[in-house]
């Protein structure tokens, strides 16, 4: 089994209009506050469809036992979203709607408990999306469209922002990995071709770079600076002050992304 | 493109093929006794975490093609745990010698970057990284290379990519050197960190109960191909640093053709092994079995 599929979508495909549906149908005063608020910058909020305590508020996901989760109220309001959870064969744990509301950024981080190899995985059923919404996981840009399911390695580096004016809501299903799961995910990354780009703030930071590498009076201005956010910061102003639209989102993911790379080194003396 | 005040860093692999990282080190001269902390200094400022910048070999080529390094006078092979810290202070002691001491990035180049290529290419990115490396900054004239253990194994490569360059190779009585090694294990002593054909040995070499033995068999290697090397090149210098001791860095000196007024004298004397020889019976019994007979060879061609 090849554990390291680092994101694939699935050949299912669900219809859009009753994916909206039964979003309508999810009372506004449900929706909770996702809990670590340090991990996000305007509204992340959730719902569930299948908890613990089998309460629809109750919007934790934690590695216990399939067996230990209930169906909340809300699964049986939303006949749709039952059926699409049912496609997937294999023992559910946490169903929850995630909802990132427009202008709202997830900031990067890792889970690091969600990987195949845990025994442990997350799909991803877009209900409601938008152009300007960007989902990047290990400094690639995925474009998950309505309708679509997607699995994903989240112990990689993922960050999302919602620059647009609709909020994004995805179904999010985890479950445990089953023979069923692990033939799905190892037809579709061998069958679909699932295109990435380049994010655009990346881009932007990439060009930056190129014309600091070229600038002394940048790099003097710059390099000594020891104080690691407030490097960050002042590469953020000195790009945005030259018309480079990139933010610290990009520049953090870089300077992580460099660090692990640099620590990661063998050097045997 | 401009690589003025950049330092090779890093060899790193991309899905395009093998590139050279680089670091912005301005107009700092190169002098430490060991490459690998001055970048641990560098990657220390988030700076250079940030701007490593990379490049292709051609580039870094093209770059050094116009940009003519400080002339290297002189490559250091050793075997570690000989004095050979000190020697590279000594070389860089005036301000006049670029010295690269172990510099990772020619390691790295020449496992990672080097392996299934012509020899003629393998000739021209080794002298492209040392030319690199050898960018002359503030007051440095000439540049010279201290290498790692295993390099030895790379002389003839290093002669045809510097046939006018003297070379010397240091090293040490064996049972002073095991003592040294084990009371103090090198990463690359360690088989999972440097591939043990690095050092012309085997897996099975290892043995987990006696750990004195692999060591010593690298050891034996290095003796053997230092040998061949002094017999088969010329502009070669055995260095007994025990015994060499305190004439060992004007010797270097002399054979790398510095001056008197090149170098600053000596900063005291190497500490001596004699109080170490007598020791362990175990080691000697090791150095007797895999070493003494390469070591009277090559004290015998030293003399």
């Amino acid at each position: 089994m090849q554990s390291n599929i680092p994101w694939t979508r699935l050949p299912m495909s669900f219809e859009p209009a009753r994916l909206h549906e039964d979003l309508a149908r999810i009372p506004e005063e449900v929706w909770t506050e996702h809990f670590n608020q340090n991990d996000y910058q305007g509204r992340w909020s959730s719902v569930s469809l299948r908890s613990l305590s089998g309460r629809s508020n109750d919007i934790s996901a934690p590695g216990a036992e399939a067996d230990a989760f209930r169906e909340t109220p809300l699964m049986e309001q939303c006949p749709y979203l039952q059926a699409v959870v049912r496609t997937f064969e294999f023992p559910l744990r946490a169903v929850r709607l995630l909802r990132l509301q427009a202008g709202s950024r997830v900031r990067e981080h890792i889970d690091a408990d969600l990987g195949l190899a845990g025994g442990e995985l997350r799909i991803h059923v877009p209900m409601a999306t938008n152009d300007q919404l960007e989902f990047v996981v290990a400094n690639r840009q995925l474009k998950l469209r309505e309708g679509e399911a997607w699995y994903v390695d989240f112990s990689q580096p993922h960050r999302i922002h919602n620059g647009g004016e609709t909020d994004r809501v995805h179904l999010v299903i985890d479950g445990q990995v089953n023979d069923w799961a692990l033939a799905l995910l190892e037809r579709s990354a061998k069958e679909i071709v699932t295109e990435t780009c380049e994010p655009r703030g990346i881009a932007e930071f990439r060009a930056f770079r190129e014309r600091v590498y070229e600038d002394a009076e940048l790099q003097s201005n710059l390099e000594p600076i020891l104080h690691t956010p407030e490097l960050l910061q002042a590469v953020v102003d000195a790009g945005q002050a030259r018309g480079y639209n990139f933010g610290l989102d990009e520049v953090e993911s870089v300077y992580r992304e460099n660090r692990r790379e640099w620590k990661a080194r063998v050097v045997p003396l | 493109m401009n690589l003025e005040g950049w330092l090779p860093a890093d060899v790193v692999v991309r899905a395009g093929g093998r590139r050279i990282a680089w670091t912005l080190r301005g107009r700092e001269p190169l002098r430490e006794s060991s490459f690998e902390q001055t970048l641990q200094d560098q990657m220390a400022k988030p700076f250079h975490q940030l701007f490593r910048r990379e490049t292709s070999l051609e580039a870094m080529a093209a770059w050094v093609e116009n940009h003519p390094p400080a002339p290297l006078r002189g490559i250091v092979f050793h075997t570690a745990h000989c004095g050979s810290r000190a020697l590279a202070r000594f070389l860089a002691n005036n301000g006049k010698n670029r010295v690269a001491a172990q510099p990772t990035p020619l390691d790295s180049l020449l496992r990672l970057g080097l392996p299934n290529l012509p020899r003629s290419t393998q000739v021209v990115w080794l002298r492209a990284m040392a030319g690199a490396l050898g960018q002359p900054q503030a007051a440095e004239r000439a540049s010279f290379l201290l290498l790692h253990p295993w390099h030895i194994h790379s002389i003839d490569l290093f002669r045809e990519a510097f046939p006018e360059t003297p070379w010397i190779f240091l090293y040490d009585e064996p049972v002073a050197w095991l003592q040294s090694i084990l009371r103090n294990p090198p990463m690359w002593t360690i088989p999972s960190l440097l591939p043990p054909e690095e050092l012309r040995l085997e897996l099975c070499d290892w043995l987990p109960q006696r750990p004195e033995i692999y060591p010593a068999r690298a050891l034996t290697a290095m003796y053997r191909a230092s040998l061949d090397a002094v017999r088969t090149h010329s502009q070669g210098l055995l260095i007994n640093r025990g015994v060499d001791n305190g004439a060992a860095h004007s010797r270097v000196a002399r054979h790398f053709g510095l001056e008197a007024k090149d170098v600053l004298p000596s900063q005291g004397r190497e500490a001596s092994h004699t109080n170490l020889l007598a020791g362990d019976s175990r080691l000697r019994d090791v150095a007797n079995e895999y070493l003494q007979g390469l070591y009277e060879e090559l004290e015998a061609l030293r003399r």
